[in-house]
């Protein structure tokens, strides 16, 4: 079995030293123009633990240090190498527009998260609608002020971005989730851009993290 | 080059703690199972019931919160569409409290839909 951590071009250039799960050595899969960087198991070495997933994601972050990269999934795996030569071979157009997409480029990520009010006290309970009409009214204000909310965000971020993805919120006044694709020379003033809009909205608490490899930004289709 | 998740952090609040509440979701998300013991195989049967309830009420708001913005609905139906919902969530409350259970635990990953609650 192979646990596939990315697709990459230059399939000539040398793989880093770097031992991937389960301390495999990495391999390269090269096909076309195309190189699936590998480790090989005779078990799945994946559990979804927090070492694990780090031990993936440095193999994917080094292998951006010196190449284009389509980061895949943790838990990416195919019975056998033929069986990955046949996906590079069959998707080789699409994998090559998208690592030219994402060449010399990385993934930034922002939540935000509403905190009620400046001082982080509740909101106080609205009170009970009178009426039917109202009732979906006040849900209506809710909907359009978080929109209002993630826009603030939102707008003035994307500008700076190649391209952007909102996601839906996963969470309990979540006002924004949404990852950006940067040149990666723009991250400066990406972060520098976060804490501005942060001093702006005191009452939204956000969160950026990065860079990454550009997870969002490499299309849904798995490869198994 | 990532040597820890804290250098991943480009920007935080001094308050991690609305963030950090999803963390411990997300340990939940790949822990949680129905709780089917036999003392407990009524509030599981009322939580999974309930979630699907709950998704369907959910699904039903959207769909008139849509068409009131929309605006083409006469006043009588707003009001109607609007006292139904009220009434559902009202009820879907008290059905809650009977079984003892928290909107977190009626909660749905719907995949890239994200969460239900």
């Amino acid at each position: 079995m192979i646990w596939v951590y990315a697709i990459c071009d230059l399939p000539d250039l040398p793989l880093p030293r770097r031992r991937g799960l389960a301390q495999a050595p990495l391999a390269g899969i090269p096909e076309g123009g195309l190189v699936a960087v590998v480790t090989e198991h005779t078990n799945p070495p994946g559990e979804p633990a927090v070492d694990a997933l780090w031990a993936h994601e440095r193999v994917v972050e080094r292998l951006m240090a010196d190449r284009a990269v389509l980061p895949l999934r943790f838990g990416t795996k195919l019975p056998d190498a033929a069986a990955m030569r046949a996906v590079l071979q069959a998707r080789a157009g699409e994998f090559t527009a998208m690592l030219a997409r994402v060449r010399g480029r990385v993934e930034v990520s922002v939540r935000a998260i509403g905190s009620g009010s400046p001082n982080g006290a509740p909101e106080p309970e609205p009170a009970a609608p009178a009426s039917g009409r109202e009732y979906l009214l006040a849900k209506l204000a809710l909907d359009q002020r978080g929109e209002r909310q993630a826009a603030a965000l939102h707008e003035p971020l994307a500008a700076l971005a190649v391209a952007s993805r909102r996601g839906m919120p996963q969470a309990a006044g979540e006002v924004l989730r949404a990852s950006y694709l940067l040149e990666r020379a723009d991250l400066a003033r990406f972060r520098d851009a976060v804490a501005r809009l942060q001093r702006q909205l005191p009452e939204t608490a956000v969160l950026c993290t990065g860079p990454w490899p550009a997870y969002s930004f490499v299309g849904e289709g798995a490869i198994a | 080059m990532t040597d820890s998740p804290a250098d991943k952090l480009l920007a935080a609040p001094i308050d991690l703690d609305p963030f950090a509440r999803d963390l411990r979701r997300l340990d939940d998300a790949l822990t949680r199972r129905v709780q089917a013991d036999p003392d407990n195989v009524e509030r599981g049967l009322a939580q999974l019931v309930l979630t699907l309830i709950e998704l369907l009420r959910q699904i039903m708001e959207r769909q008139a919160l849509r068409r009131v913005e929309a605006g083409g609905l006469d006043q009588q139906t707003v009001e109607r569409l609007g006292a139904t919902l009220m009434a559902l969530e009202a009820r879907m409350q008290e059905l809650k409290d009977v079984f003892g259970l928290e909107d977190e635990d009626l909660n749905l990953d719907l995949g890239p839909l994200g969460r239900l609650l």
